[in-house]
């Protein structure tokens, strides 16, 4: 849930990457992670498994000074993408205020993220959201993959909603893509909070 | 359903540092956090490192809503404490209403029964501050960041 602060003149908003599991949602955050200027963030937390499969959430805070006279702070979370993990998925989702859906760009993946994309309307559902309340942005990740759906696929699997969204084709290994997206759903969220 | 924001001015600032102070200095406790149950820090007092807070609030509220779900699972609508218990340093999670939650982190220069009896007379002064911050519609001058870039490659 956002939080405009005008005491100290911070506003802070919790950004979700959601999609089906391995489609890169914590390598965007290990990526920005990386990118970013010490001074523009805290640590990177991962509740993973063993193996690196992410088992709760990744947690990475990030810090803008002096937007517009404010503190722009953007918590960003990822969500497990092992069916399995409902529950923890869902808890995620509590007082989501931006999402970023993570695409896995592979033919073989096409079926997982319908699956995914119909989860996550479901979740929100849960609490009572909807894709009409919330904003949110599509990554087509993998795009640097030999056997990739071509963009109209994609967007006629998952950019079918009355109202169209921004669109991304990423590759969070490469980093290609992945901070127009983020600068893209920052926007959108400061934009609502304007709005409301 | 619109998701309203938590909009804190500075009468509720003020308010908030003054009840949390309170807590403080009657518990002994080091440090108190009062977090949104989405997982923001809505203020905090004691010492903690710059953004020590933000990840406690993150993985504490996480924690809680875990817990949460395993209560429902034995029955329970929920529980309304947990404890952490370190070799020095200790955490009490306790609710504020439905809507936010209360981290105290202390050493032995308290107790837990102290910080337990404090936290909850805490709670209910800090509740009518929290129904107040939160849903509320009305407010002005956020940026507008046009084609602004907010983060970037190196």
């Amino acid at each position: 849930m956002a939080s405009i602060n005008y005491a100290q003149r911070e506003i802070t908003c919790k950004i979700v990457y959601y999609g089906c599991a391995l489609s890169g949602k914590t390598t965007n955050l290990e990526y920005i992670h990386a990118q970013v200027p010490a001074v523009e963030k805290g640590g990177l937390v991962s509740l993973s498994t063993q193996g690196d499969r992410t088992l709760f959430f990744d947690f990475l805070p990030l810090e803008v000074q002096d937007v517009g006279g404010f503190t722009a702070k953007f918590q960003l979370y990822t969500v497990p993408g092992q069916v399995v993990y409902n529950a923890t998925r869902r808890l995620v989702l509590r007082g989501v205020d931006g999402l970023v859906f993570v695409a896995d760009s592979q033919w073989a993946k096409a079926k997982e993220n319908v699956e995914s994309f119909q989860n996550m309307l479901d979740n929100l559902s849960q609490y009572g959201y909807s894709l009409e309340s919330i904003p949110y942005v599509l990554q087509y990740n993998k795009r640097d993959l030999p056997a990739v759906a071509p963009r109209p696929y994609l967007d006629f699997t998952l950019n079918r909603r009355q109202k169209r969204v921004p669109v991304f084709e990423t590759s969070a290994v490469l980093g290609t893509g992945v901070f127009d997206c983020l600068n893209a759903v920052c926007r959108l969220v400061l934009g609502k909070l304007r709005a409301a | 359903m619109d998701i309203q924001p938590v909009v804190i001015y500075e009468e509720d600032a003020r308010d908030l540092t003054q009840r949390l102070d309170a807590f403080l200095k009657a518990s002994r406790a080091s440090l108190v956090i009062l977090i949104d149950r989405s997982g923001q820090v809505i203020a905090e007092r004691g010492y903690s490192r710059k953004r020590d807070a933000e990840e406690l609030a993150a993985l504490s509220a996480a924690a809680f809503a875990a817990t949460e779900q395993v209560a429902k699972l034995i029955g329970e609508n929920s529980f309304s404490v947990l404890f952490h218990q370190g070799e020095e340093r200790n955490i009490h999670l306790s609710v504020v209403g439905d809507t936010a939650l209360m981290l105290t982190a202390f050493d032995d220069r308290t107790t837990l029964g102290l910080v337990r009896l404090y936290a909850g007379e805490a709670a209910q002064t800090l509740l009518p501050i929290v129904q107040r911050i939160q849903g509320r519609s009305v407010f002005s001058g956020l940026p507008d960041l046009g084609d602004q870039q907010l983060f970037a490659n190196r």
